[in-house]
């Protein structure tokens, strides 16, 4: 079957083909269309589903934790604020080790309220032991949603699973995606069995003290688990193609990086902007690819070091900002070549809040760095001051003169 | 007093699956009589076996036939309290019932 639908549509049709059973979540901004249609998917009795509507994310998240300690495949859907009031029980989840997939919509951070594209929030979560998955199209919303249940359930891994995609560019833009078989999915993904759950005859206590003596061999386990993930996200991703169809890439996806010797590498809808500026970089005689970077978490190190090391030139695009040092994405690439070749590194923050970042302002970006016209290290190409800007500077400096204050 | 843990395995590569459950029964944190100050004495023929210690007992530390667990009394004195014949006394560690 082939629909044309939202990136949120679509993300609910991969939860109800990988048949979960308890979706938790807080139906209010910055909740998404996801929730809205999986409700209405258990209302019409297309999917067998408890759906809990709670009073918070915190709840949202604790509901799934309780779900999934009951050995119930779980699932959620969240963004920005409500990624970030459940970050608390991000870290519960992970911890504890249950298996859940639950969806992000990449909105940017207020004040400034602001629902655009921005991948600040996940960033913000990157060190909860959630996997991070990072989606470019419709089509792989959907086969990683699926994905995700196997990754997360593998007894190699037994850690959630969180699948990120753009706000509005993905979101709520429309696409055309081949949804497979019931039957198809259900080869793929068999019924979910915990490795632990509540059971009477076997009494668990949870969350009691844990000493420094027993505290480190738990994040141990946790570090190993996601070390395994890597091994487990390219396996699925694999026998997904075999069993279902559909295949974009493992823990990374390369464009053209075969004859390169320069790269861009991105997440999410700017490494899609990136394809169309691999193509006018060529156009203009420069042999350049992509590194998309599907998996942050497990971040595909060892593929950095492949694809990348021996390349001239290596541009970073970040959606976000750690401030006091560099986007994200950048330092990571950079950990991960030291002492590996000697590509020049440059880094992009752009494109936050859904600002428009075009094409051709990549490709002229990389073209200047390969003309050695750009210091290595951090530039942010789109910041200008707007007339907005100046309304605000001028209403400002009035207050401060009447305070005396400048 | 630290509480020491038996080595179960030494490389640290063979942890595999852990997670932070704690499974209850007896000594699961280790011997908690170590954290006591004061020590409940039971005086056999004040007491009326009214049970009352045993039911307010936190930690279970008291049989039904009246005998106190040392190994995982914490000493915090609510048997002696709730005793209407006072036939607890809570004693210092170190120190006999005679002081």
């Amino acid at each position: 079957m082939r629909l044309v639908e939202t990136g949120n549509h679509i993300a609910a049709w991969g939860a109800r083909l990988a048949r979960a059973e308890v979706v938790s979540a807080y139906p209010i901004t910055p909740q998404t269309q996801v929730i809205e249609e999986i409700s209405r998917f258990i209302d019409e009795g297309e999917m067998e589903c408890e759906y809990i509507p709670v009073e918070s994310e915190h709840s949202a998240m604790a509901a799934m934790i309780g779900a999934a300690a009951m050995g119930v495949r779980a699932f959620s859907a969240t963004s920005s604020h409500g990624l970030a009031y459940m970050h608390e029980l991000l870290h519960w989840a992970a911890a504890i080790r249950l298996p859940m997939v639950m969806v992000n919509v990449n909105r940017a951070l207020g004040p400034g309220w602001n629902i655009w594209a921005d991948h600040q929030d996940t960033m913000a979560a990157r060190d909860t032991g959630w996997v991070q998955l990072y989606c470019a199209d419709h089509q792989e919303i959907l086969d990683t949603v699926i994905q995700a249940y196997r990754i997360s359930e593998d007894p190699r891994v037994i850690l959630p699973v969180m699948v990120c995609y753009d706000a509005f560019i993905m979101s709520h833009t429309y696409m055309q995606v081949e949804i497979p078989e019931q039957e198809e999915v259900d080869r793929f993904l068999p019924p979910f069995r915990s490795l632990w759950k509540l059971d009477l005859d076997h009494p668990f206590t949870h969350g009691s003290v844990i000493y420094p003596e027993d505290y480190e061999e738990v994040r141990f386990s946790m570090f190993q688990a996601m070390e395994n993930a890597r091994q487990v996200i390219v396996e699925a991703a694999e026998e997904y193609r075999e069993l279902v169809g559909g295949y974009h890439g493992g823990l990374v996806e390369t464009y053209r990086l075969e004859d390169a010797d320069c790269a861009l590498v991105a997440m999410g809808s700017l490494a899609s902007e990136c394809k169309v500026a691999v193509e006018a970089l060529r156009r203009r005689g420069h042999s350049c690819g992509l590194l998309r970077v599907r998996s942050f978490r497990p971040f595909p190190a060892r593929e950095m070091r492949e694809y990348l090391s021996s390349l001239r030139t290596v541009m970073v695009i970040d959606r976000d900002v750690s401030f006091g040092m560099e986007g994200a994405l950048y330092t990571e690439v950079k950990a991960a070549l030291y002492g590996h070749g000697e590509p020049s590194l440059y880094g992009l923050v752009t494109g936050l809040g859904g600002r428009d970042v075009p094409y051709d302002l990549i490709a002229e970006n990389m073209e200047a760095a390969l003309q050695g016209k750009l210091e290595p290290g951090t530039r942010w190409p789109t910041v200008r001051l707007n007339e907005h800007h100046a309304l605000i500077k001028s209403s400002l400096e009035e207050f401060w003169k009447k305070e005396g204050i400048r | 007093m630290p509480r020491r843990r038996k080595k179960v395995e030494e490389k640290p590569e063979k942890v595999g699956f852990l997670t932070t459950l704690s499974v209850p029964r007896q000594g699961s944190v280790g011997l908690t009589g170590t954290w006591r100050t004061f020590r409940p004495v039971l005086d056999e023929k004040k007491c009326n076996k009214c049970l009352l210690c045993w039911i307010y007992c936190p930690e279970a530390c008291i049989s039904k036939d009246i005998r106190i667990d040392y190994d995982y009394c914490k000493g915090c004195g609510i048997c002696a309290e709730e005793c209407p014949a006072k036939a607890v006394v809570m004693v210092k560690e170190g120190e006999d019932e005679t002081g």
